[in-house]
């Protein structure tokens, strides 16, 4: 079952276009992450989704309904965390969660969700009053009132202490064993890397790429990098190591080889460098990051 | 689902000091006349002159109030995102919209109408004499002045960027069409019985 569905959607402002002909298929029961640097498309997307904006082009529905034509269908379907609100001014915490619930025709425990999101003890304060962190925990727990089927959240973390990110990934963890689908945009890598199944990345308004993370490690050379330690300079001998196949980079710094290689390069590469005259005092292996994959994905289309 | 915008943003409008003060203003205002009317009018002490003894008090105050509630129905919240919060609820612009018009109508003409109908009872007790289709018309015709001012100001409310045009706009349309004519109408009057063409 599809949770979300978009079809050459497009946006375009006077000359500038915004989103580029967006094919994306977001399956029932996953948690995506919408990635991009600031200004690719991704609030343009998911405004669409919420019918803030109007695509120039193309279509989007949730869960069947289309998001244009039966806009109030799909907001009682989701719950929503997006960006650039501000609390009502007048209203206590509480206040708000009962509106949601009001406007949701829910029967959820006001008390309970501010406990979840960790700010039942504020919840008789007027919500102006609150940072910005706990304003983004209160329209979190906007967002969860009614159990809804999907979750659409435009860079939830914003806002959040890095103890309060970690919250936010465990509330997600948590909305997402229940049965919810989890659609977030973010342009914190680490954050997608925790938490979701699939990544799409978009860049200038173009999706670049879909897949999951585990593919995406796989498809960028092998995705290790070897830091090794050796005591002395190097001074040729970077070069034999180039010289290798499966081998992307080989970078000095401070008596420390850095290389990107594929998994099953690393030991020729040792073995090389050791074969050249060079200490290999030490080395370990790390993982790309989701933050190489970035930079390599979008990089080249600037 | 207009009704939980409507409670929402009562909720937010009552709250304010300035509109209680003003709405109490015209009841007050109106509670006065009721009062003094019986003793200052001619006779015969009718419902029915007394709707011609308040009418330019309620013509006065009620605009600048109407457009008070509904200059920044809209914008403001617009401007401040809160609005987002409500858009993202699966409310329709149209409940939005007619939420927030009964929202900031039901306090002003529950006010007004309760102040007339008791103004009403002034001037009827001990001498007066209640004329009530007439007098029930004239509540009527009031409370709708009061809806027609709100919704010209919740329509400025919506068709423009900030809260400062929106002030700027709204106050504008009463000072022209209500305070503006209301003068060149009298400095005609003025002028007319003063050359003689009419008399009195």
């Amino acid at each position: 079952m599809v949770a979300i569905k978009a079809t050459r959607l497009s946006k375009r402002y006077n000359t500038v276009v915004a989103l580029d002909r967006i094919d994306l298929t977001v399956n029932k029961g996953e948690t995506f992450g919408f990635l991009g640097p600031n200004g690719a498309g991704k609030s343009t997307f998911i405004n669409i989704l919420l019918d803030l904006v109007k695509p120039s082009d193309g279509e989007v529905s949730i869960l069947g309904n289309n998001c244009q034509d039966e806009g109030v269908k799909v907001r009682n379907k989701i719950g929503v965390l997006p960006e650039g609100y501000s609390v009502f001014d007048r209203l206590t915490g509480r206040q708000h969660i009962e509106y949601a619930i009001r406007s949701k025709d829910a029967d959820d425990n006001p008390i309970e969700i501010l406990d979840r999101v960790g700010i039942r003890e504020a919840a008789d304060r007027k919500a102006s009053e609150y940072s910005k962190g706990m304003a983004q925990r209160l329209v979190l727990g906007m967002a969860l009132v009614g159990s809804p089927e999907l979750l659409v959240l435009d860079e939830p973390t914003s806002g959040l202490d890095p103890n309060g990110a970690a919250e936010m990934r465990d509330i997600l963890r948590e909305e997402n064993e229940r049965g919810a689908t989890i659609f977030f945009s973010s342009h914190i890598l680490e954050q997608v890397e925790a938490v979701c199944d699939r990544v799409g990345i978009l860049q200038n308004g173009e999706l670049v790429t879909v897949d999951t993370i585990t593919n995406l490690r796989s498809s960028l050379g092998g995705g290790t990098k070897l830091l090794i330690e050796t005591g002395t300079e190097v001074n040729g001998s970077l070069d034999t190591v180039r010289g290798l196949s499966d081998v992307e980079t080989a970078i000095e710094n401070d008596e420390t080889i850095e290389v990107t290689c594929t998994d099953d390069a690393k030991m020729d590469v040792i073995v090389a460098l050791h074969d050249a005259g060079v200490d290999v005092v030490n080395f370990r292996t790390e993982e790309a990051s989701l933050e190489d994959m970035f930079v390599e994905y979008t990089a080249g289309g600037q | 689902m207009w009704r939980i915008i409507a409670t929402q943003d009562g909720h937010l409008t009552v709250g304010s000091r300035s509109v209680k003060f003003l709405i109490s203003v015209l009841a007050f205002g109106v509670l006065l006349l009721g009062y003094l009317y019986p003793i200052q009018g001619t006779n015969p002490t009718t419902t029915a002159h007394f709707t011609g003894f308040v009418t330019e008090w309620i013509t006065l105050v009620t605009p600048v109030i109407g457009i008070l509630l509904g200059y920044n129905a809209v914008v403001s919240e617009r401007e401040s995102g809160s609005l987002k919060l409500s858009l993202v609820l699966p409310h329709s612009r149209e409940d939005i919209l007619l939420g927030k018009l009964l929202g900031r109508t039901v306090p002003l003409v529950t006010a007004l109408g309760a102040a007339l109908i008791l103004a009403g009872a002034l001037v009827v007790y001990p001498f007066g004499e209640l004329l009530l289709l007439n007098f029930a018309v004239f509540v009527l015709v009031a409370i709708c002045y009061a809806i027609l001012w709100v919704s010209i100001g919740l329509a400025v409310s919506i068709s423009v960027s900030s809260k400062r045009r929106a002030l700027v706009s709204g106050f504008a349309i009463p000072t022209v069409f209500v305070y503006g004519l209301h003068s060149i109408e009298r400095a005609v009057r003025v002028g007319l019985s003063s050359t003689g063409v009419t008399s009195g």
